[in-house]
Formats: C-alpha cells, sequence, structure tokens
C-alpha cells in the first residue's frame, strides 16, 4: 500500500504535472468564462495538446480545464448575467443582483469559496469511492457491461434538451457513425467505400471537434455580434463570516452536487438548482433569494462543482462517462492507451493515485487562480468574439491535424462541423451523439461478445443478477424521465395558459 | 419556427434513415461469405440503428404535425412576418456561415501545397474580415502570430511535423 503511494506520488510529483493542471485550471476559468465558449469546447480544444504529453500529464491538463470551466462559468453569470455555462445560470440568479448593488467582489469571493469547497468534498468522494465501485464491476462480464452501457445510454434523455426524440435521434446518428471501419468478428468493411482512412474508424477528436467547436463558430457568423457593457468590479469582498454564515449550505450542496454527480447524466445544472431551491427552503430569508442574497450564490456553486470530481467514479471506476466532458476524458484515456475501469485499478493503481493527487492540489490551484485572476478574466471575456471564433477555427485546424499527422483528420472535422451546424439549426443536440458515438462500439462489441458465449441465446442478458439490476434501473430511470418530461411539459402548458 | 424546426429534423431523420437502410447498407456493408447467427452478421446491427432512426424521423414527423394542427385549431395567427427593411442584413447574415464554410475548405485544399503557416494566415484574414473586423493593426498580427505561435508548439514542444508547403526554407531555419 505505502509503496503504491510512494510510486504514485513519484509519478505525480513532477513539474510537467504541476504545470499542465495550472495552465488547464486558468485555461478552464478563461474559457468557461466567455459566453458562447463552453468547457466541453475548452476540453475538446485541450485534448490535441495531451496527445505528445504523459498520460497523468495530459489528463490533468483536461481535469484542469474541466475545474476551472465550472467556476469560470460562474464570473460573466455574476458580471454581466450571461452565465459560461448551464450550471452557472442559478449562480446568475443571486450574483447578478448582487453586482447590480455594487457587491460583484463580494458575489465573486463566495462563488470562489463555495466552488472551492464544494470541489474538495467530491474529491475525497472520488477518492473513497471509486475503488469500492471499482472492486465491485471486477465480477462483470460482456452481458453485465452490455446492460451497464444501456443504462448509460439513458444519460442521453438528459441531455436531449426540450425534445426527447431529436435526442434520441442524434444517438442513433452517433452509434451509426461509430460502425464506420472493420468489423471485428467478420474482418469486413462497413461504410468504408474504398476509402484507406476509414478503415480503422473514424478518430473521435476530429468528430468531437468538428461537432462541439465548428459549429459555434460558425453559428457565430450567422449573427449580430452583441457589445457587452462589464459591471465594475466594485465593493468589498466576502468576509470570514460571510462563509462561515453559508458554511452549512456550501456543505449540503456539495453533498447534493456529489450525489448527483455519481449518477450518469445528472450534470451540474440541476445540483446546482437542487443545492439553491433546498437553501432558499431552509432559509431564514427566503423572500431575498433572486434579489441578491449571497447563500444564493454560495448555494449554487456549490451544487454545480459539487459535481466535478462525483462525475469522475463511474468514469474511473466503470468505465462509464457521466456526462460530455467525462465522455472526452474517456476518450483522452483511450488515446493513451488506457481504458478506464475495474482493471485500471489493478493494473494501474499508481497513476489512478496520481491522478487523485493531482485532482486534490486541482482544488488549491482553484482558489489561487480564482483569486488571483478574477480582475484579468473579466476583460479577457470581453475580446470581440469577431476576433476570437476565427483563432478558435484555427487552433482546431491544428488540433484536428495533430492526431494522426493527415489531413484527412481535417476534412473529417469539417464534414461533422457542417453536421453538427445543421443539427444546431434543426435544434437536434450534439452532446447525445457523442456520447452514443463513444459507447457504440462498447456496447456493440458487448452484445455480440455476449452473443457468442450463450451461443446465440439472448437469455443470457438476463442470467445474472446484475443484469437484471441494470435492466431494472434502465427501466426505473426511463419510467422517471417520462415522467419528469410529462410533469415538465405539463408546467410550461399551465403557465403558458394561465 | 420551434415546430418547423422540429419537423425538419424528422423529416431529415426519416429521409436518412430510409437511405441508409436501402442504399448505405446494401453498397456500404460488406457481407461475409457465411454468417452463423443473424444478430452477429456486420449488416445487424446497422439495420437496427438505420430502422430506429428512420422510427424516430417518422415519429418526430407525426407528433410535430399533431401538434402543430392542435395549435392552428387554437390560435390562428401568423407566425412571423419579417420587416422589409431587414431583408439584406438578414439574408447576409444567412449567408455568412457558408461563406465561412466556403473558407475552411479552400483551406483545406491549400494546407498541403501552402504550408500550415501560410494558409491559416490567409484563412485568418479572411474568417476575420467576413467576421467584420477590418482593422489592419488588428488582424495582420493575429494573423501571423497565431500560425506561427501554432506551429512552433506542435514542431518544436509537442514534435508533430507541421507540412510547411513554400515557406518550408525559412520555417526551417528556426
Amino acid at each position: 500500500m505505502w509503496e503504491t503511494l510512494a510510486n504514485s506520488f513519484a509519478l505525480f510529483a513532477q513539474v510537467d504535472n504541476a504545470l499542465a493542471l495550472l495552465i488547464g485550471v486558468i485555461v478552464g476559468t478563461i474559457i468557461g468564462a466567455i459566453p458562447g465558449m463552453t468547457t466541453p469546447m475548452g476540453v475538446a480544444l485541450a485534448l490535441p495538446f495531451t496527445f505528445t504529453m504523459q498520460p497523468v500529464t495530459g489528463i490533468l491538463l483536461l481535469l484542469g480545464v474541466y475545474k476551472g470551466g465550472l467556476y469560470g462559468g460562474s464570473l460573466t453569470a455574476i458580471l454581466i448575467n450571461a452565465p459560461g455555462t448551464p450550471a452557472a445560470s442559478c449562480t446568475g440568479l443571486d450574483g447578478y443582483p448582487l453586482a447590480q448593488r455594487g457587491e460583484a467582489r463580494r458575489a465573486l469571493d463566495m462563488a470562489l469559496y463555495a466552488s472551492c469547497t464544494a470541489d474538495f468534498v467530491s474529491n475525497l468522494s472520488l477518492i473513497f469511492f471509486a475503488g469500492v465501485l471499482a472492486q465491485f464491476a471486477l465480477s462483470f462480464g460482456s452481458p453485465e457491461f452490455f446492460t451497464l452501457i444501456v443504462f448509460s445510454l439513458t444519460i442521453i434523455a438528459s441531455v436531449s434538451g426540450n425534445v426527447l426524440l431529436k435526442g434520441l435521434g442524434s444517438a442513433c446518428l452517433g452509434l451509426l457513425l461509430s460502425i464506420v471501419g472493420l468489423d471485428l468478428i467478420y474482418g469486413t468493411n462497413r461504410f468504408v467505400f474504398g476509402q484507406v482512412d476509414l478503415m480503422g474508424g473514424l478518430n473521435f477528436i476530429p468528430v468531437l471537434i468538428g461537432l462541439f467547436a465548428l459549429p459555434e463558430v460558425l453559428n457565430f457568423y450567422s449573427r449580430t455580434e452583441t457589445v457587452r457593457s462589464l459591471s465594475a468590479l466594485a465593493g468589498k469582498g466576502a468576509t470570514f463570516l460571510d462563509y462561515r454564515k453559508a458554511f452549512k449550505t456550501i456543505m449540503r450542496g456539495s453533498l447534493i452536487g456529489v450525489i448527483l454527480g455519481v449518477i450518469p447524466g445528472i450534470g451540474g445544472a440541476p445540483a446546482a438548482f437542487l443545492s439553491y431551491s433546498e437553501a432558499r427552503r431552509t432559509s431564514k430569508n427566503p423572500n431575498n433569494f433572486g434579489k441578491g442574497e449571497l447563500e444564493g450564490v454560495a448555494a449554487a456553486e456549490a451544487g454545480n462543482n459539487g459535481v466535478a470530481g462525483a462525475t469522475l467514479i463511474p468514469l474511473l471506476a466503470l468505465g462509464v462517462p457521466g456526462d460530455i466532458i467525462t465522455a472526452i476524458i474517456l476518450g483522452a484515456f483511450m488515446i493513451h492507451g488506457l481504458r478506464p475501469g475495474p482493471l485500471l485499478f489493478q493494473e494501474n493503481i499508481t497513476l489512478i493515485y496520481a491522478l487523485f493527487m493531482g485532482i486534490m492540489l486541482s482544488s488549491i490551484y482553484l482558489f489561487i487562480v480564482g483569486k488571483l485572476s478574477i480582475r484579468m478574466i473579466a476583460k479577457i471575456a470581453d475580446i470581440p468574439q469577431r476576433m476570437l471564433f476565427p483563432v478558435v477555427l484555427i487552433l482546431c485546424v491544428f488540433g484536428a491535424y495533430a492526431i494522426n499527422n493527415t489531413v484527412f483528420d481535417i476534412l473529417v472535422m469539417f464534414v461533422m462541423g457542417i453536421v453538427g451546424f445543421g443539427m444546431l439549426r434543426l435544434g437536434i443536440p450534439a452532446a447525445p451523439f457523442l456520447i452514443a458515438f463513444i459507447l457504440g462500439p462498447l456496447l456493440e462489441d458487448n452484445f455480440r461478445q455476449s452473443l457468442l458465449l450463450g451461443r446465440g441465446s439472448w437469455s443470457i442478458f438476463f442470467q445474472s443478477g446484475i443484469c437484471i439490476f441494470f435492466w431494472l434501473l434502465t427501466v426505473l430511470t426511463v419510467v422517471f424521465l417520462i415522467y419528469q418530461r410529462r410533469m415538465g411539459s405539463k408546467i410550461f402548458q399551465e403557465e403558458n395558459n394561465g | 419556427m420551434f415546430s418547423n424546426q422540429n419537423l425538419l429534423a424528422g423529416l431529415a431523420l426519416l429521409i436518412f434513415g430510409v437511405l441508409t437502410l436501402t442504399v448505405l447498407i446494401p453498397y456500404g456493408v460488406q457481407k461475409p461469405d457465411s454468417v452463423q447467427l443473424q444478430a452477429l452478421a456486420p449488416s445487424f446491427w446497422p439495420n437496427i440503428v438505420a430502422l430506429a432512426i428512420a422510427a424516430i424521423g417518422l415519429a418526430l414527423t407525426i407528433t410535430t404535425l399533431l401538434a402543430e394542427r392542435r395549435s392552428k385549431d387554437r390560435n390562428r395567427a401568423p407566425d412571423h412576418v419579417s420587416s422589409p427593411s431587414a431583408a439584406p442584413t438578414q439574408f447576409w447574415l444567412t449567408c455568412r456561415p457558408f461563406v465561412a464554410l466556403a473558407i475552411c475548405f479552400a483551406l483545406y485544399f491549400c494546407l498541403e501545397p501552402l504550408g500550415f503557416v501560410l494558409a491559416c494566415a490567409i484563412a485568418l484574414v479572411a474568417l476575420m474580415m467576413l467576421a467584420g473586423e477590418y482593422r489592419p493593426q488588428f488582424i495582420l498580427p493575429i494573423a501571423v502570430l497565431v500560425p506561427f505561435g501554432l506551429h512552433l508548439f506542435f514542431t518544436k514542444a509537442a514534435s508533430v511535423p507541421i507540412p510547411m508547403g513554400i515557406l518550408e526554407p525559412w520555417l526551417l531555419r528556426i
């Protein structure tokens, strides 16, 4: 045990790792703070830079972007009521009124303290629970993995936006694209059409950049640029007394974030809103919420950041991404020849512990970067988009090329950009596409391996207790999601009528 | 607008699903000589997915049409009438993404002959001007420094051989 920890520390304690994590947090905070630039887009753009890095260094860079992005989204939500991330929209409910009252600095400080505390709690949960879950997952075979992936695909419902059918359609398109290449059992071509470059299947990165970064760039050209005015960073910062008063709310929000973060597909936004509503319900001043209550900022940020470490639990322990960002990080593991899941805990435990050490350090970095950079980031977020988006496009070109040193990947990226732009225009969400594209090969491989094991009998998918457990969980989740959507549309209709 | 979008999405999915089933799979998925089990055949999974796409497209089309009918019964007001004065701007805004795409594909074809640095610099100038930035004091430094900086990072720090094209003699000296 101690020897493993010592080896992990040796693997982690390198200047490259510390620097990559710091750069990641800074870049993530900047990207999160720029309206129109999303955290998944930031992680996707950072991914090509990790190819030549050591696995730990590369993954820490991406985790830094992820964590920085979660916090960065709150900056513009508070300052100009333009949330950089969906979850940060909850922070803006009280943060922006505080800024209008001349207490922007206090709101930003509280957002930072709540983010760091929640991030720390979430990281601890990751360290304590990921190993336990991985131990349990060691008893999984192909049928169990198949049912687990089917369950994981239910996350598509939560990233499908307003129309579930569009999300499902998008996921099916992703599944279809994941089929391109050689068939693993018979060695025959599927959708290759004589193109040698397609025989190995489509690379994940050009598809990812094409779907997430390019449509945003193209969409920018279809609208007039909005000129934003920044509120001055006025007022005093939050005091220790403010933090102590909100501590209970922060801890509750952190736990809500951890619990919701472990469940694939929930994400930061529902955690932020649940934490916010709980804070409001238990507050002595519920009427102040929405009008500039500091506790509201703390609750929203704690819920949002409590998710960060917890979403890595199913990723590391089961190899199942909990959201779109962890799906990209799963891709990063694969690029470095690593497959997250129970076997990773057996074969690469030093790497896992090294990552845990880095993740703990990220909370400290987040605090330092947040404290030092509030003024600077507020200015960076104001870079005109007419300069920013062309630069992002060129970054995409270099990034797509660097994967395999082939311009074919750039072509794939541009084609996927057209697909993504078309989907954006038709209101078809891109996240289900990408999740299905990543999980598709796993789903098909485990399905076919199970049938081979069961000699063609479909009963193999219902033989073990784990399989039945995941089927039940899938059914329950689907029923819950349908009920939730019906309730949502009912409320929407009532609001429209009333 | 919203229902039109859903209708178009439904029809697009339906057409794509049917095309995949009738054209892409028969011509694009090679069949092995013998298949022991149909569920293990290379075309089994693509067929299931394509069928699902077509079914989802059909369901989306039908639900949108039904919803449209219901809402028409309730409210017969016209959707939206655009003002004639906004038309030219709107037309240009509609065209701009396609011009940007054309620049992207021109960039793709120039990357190897011109080299990444030069091709990206030209593309950056074109893209920034298309976006409405005309000040040379901003355009030129960005167009030179960004591709050159990325070239340096990828070639020197990440050891990725970036095609240098006609600038190779100068770039190799750095």
